[in-house]
């Protein structure tokens, strides 16, 4: 059986080696995300319904340093 | 030794003239410049002045602004201009590690939450900037409206108040586009000095509530910030808080202006005024400093890149790439307005704060204008960025 057939659910994930405070993930996707104390995002610990994929590689475009990804999730 | 331009040829890099200073398309159609530095190739040289490499595609300034290690931000200098002038604009003007400490102890400054109790004085600001354009025979946007709300705004922030925001703008606007010789430079920077300088002395004996204040209260290496290099910070503050948003928000309002659609979408979704920030600022992306020196040797694209290689960073071009048309609801919209790595722009998040603001009220109570008979669009340029001189308006 193959990673993608066991996903049931998908994760936002953050490199924090990349990320530099943009602050467009917790601003397209305020759910998913929180600001720290000083501005960098944080994932908040919750798998998305596989239906979402789309829109959440969406947000994940969009940040500049490309920190942010989507990954499958077997929870 | 082979001259940047030799090794260019010999290694068949794509030789083309990007002349910041002189080429007086810029005046006319800057947005059509950069457009043309894209097609060249995503690494080519541009011979104007001293000579300089040009990175203009994402991934290439990606590569460049990720890689601290081999594009050094020391010295700063501005790297088209005919003569090397040098800056002293802390932190932009560090390196790692010793940038890292500065950075942390800045950025909790410019965080959203503290920008967030900060936005009724951005409304009372705006309210009033409209009132008094509505009385005006000649509304003009950028002489009436984005050139005060930023200085207003972030002046007030910063301690000084607005008593003097022409003059202070004024001194903004000559910190970003003068950089002619050495001379000249530094006598801007010392104007600029002396205005912070007083300021931040006098908040060092009184503290108050303002940004001069919470930066004299900075810590590096658990120690207190030496005044002087807090000081050269205010000024790097005091330039890039003022000049930066104003410049984008008349961009923005040249669009909307010119484009009744848009303008439309506007009013009637002021809830996607967000993306159409991000959209606008991506299309007319008014950048920043854009230089790096290689500090070492090392390759960029497969070039061979020799200590004291130049690179300008053609970030507006590159953005306009993703999509070279506005669409105000894109998604997914990535762009480098507000720069990429360490140096990511400190103010971005009260920079988005300002325009979301400015163009919600705006829109609420001016939903329609347009652009005033007979305007031909003059920007200023020679410097990393270029700026819409004027923007008459007729209103309702």
């Amino acid at each position: 059986m193959t990673a993608q057939q066991t996903e049931t659910g998908l994760r936002y994930r953050i490199d924090t080696e990349f990320c530099a405070g943009h602050g467009r993930c917790y601003a397209l996707d305020p759910d998913a995300f929180v600001s720290d104390d000083v501005g960098y995002g944080e994932v908040v610990d919750k798998v998305h319904p596989l239906s979402r994929r789309d829109e959440m590689e969406s947000v994940a475009v969009a940040c500049p340093e490309e920190a942010v990804t989507v990954v499958g999730s077997e929870d | 030794m082979p001259t940047m331009l030799e090794r260019a040829e010999s290694h068949g890099l794509p030789v083309h003239l990007l002349d910041l200073e002189n080429d007086e398309r810029l005046a006319a159609d800057p947005f059509g410049v950069w457009d043309e530095m894209t097609k060249v190739a995503p690494l080519f040289y541009s011979p104007a002045n001293r000579g300089f490499l040009v990175a203009s595609d994402f991934d290439t300034i990606k590569t460049v602004l990720r890689d601290a290690k081999t594009w050094a931000n020391l010295p700063t200098t501005i790297v088209y201009t005919k003569e090397q002038v040098l800056m002293n604009t802390p932190p932009i003007s560090m390196d790692p590690p010793v940038h890292t400490k500065f950075r942390r102890a800045l950025i909790p400054l410019f965080a959203p939450n503290e920008v967030t109790p900060l936005e009724p004085r951005i409304h009372e600001i705006t309210h009033r900037l409209i009132d008094e354009m509505l009385t005006k025979p000649d509304p003009d946007y950028i002489r009436d409206f984005s050139s005060q709300l930023p200085a207003r705004f972030f002046l007030g922030w910063l301690g000084l108040g607005d008593d003097d925001v022409s003059r202070m703008y004024q001194l903004a606007q000559r910190a970003t586009f003068e950089f002619e010789d050495q001379a000249k430079r530094d006598a801007v920077e010392h104007e600029i000095g002396e205005i912070v300088g007083n300021l931040f002395r006098a908040r060092k004996e009184h503290p108050q509530d303002d940004l001069a204040s919470k930066m004299l209260a900075m810590e590096i290496d658990g120690e207190p910030i030496d005044v002087d290099l807090c000081i050269d910070i205010g000024r790097l503050a005091f330039i890039a808080g003022q000049d930066t948003t104003s410049t984008q928000l008349g961009y923005i309002m040249w669009h909307l202006a010119r484009n009744p659609q848009d303008r439309a979408h506007m009013v009637a979704r002021p809830e996607l005024t967000n993306d159409a920030v991000e959209e606008l600022t991506r299309y007319y992306n008014t950048g920043g400093p854009a230089g790096r020196i290689a500090r070492q040797a090392g390759e960029l694209n497969g070039y061979p890149i020799e200590p004291g290689d130049r690179v300008f960073i053609a970030r507006c071009g590159a953005d306009r790439q993703f999509a070279p048309e506005v669409q105000l609801d894109r998604k997914p919209n990535r762009h480098t307005a507000f720069g990429l790595g360490i140096h990511r722009c400190l103010g971005s998040h009260v920079a988005r704060v300002e325009m979301e603001i400015a163009l919600k009220v705006w829109h609420e109570r001016i939903p329609e204008y347009r652009i005033a008979d007979g305007f031909a669009p003059r920007h200023r340029y020679g410097s990393f960025m270029q700026q819409l001189t004027s923007l008459p308006l007729a209103l309702g």
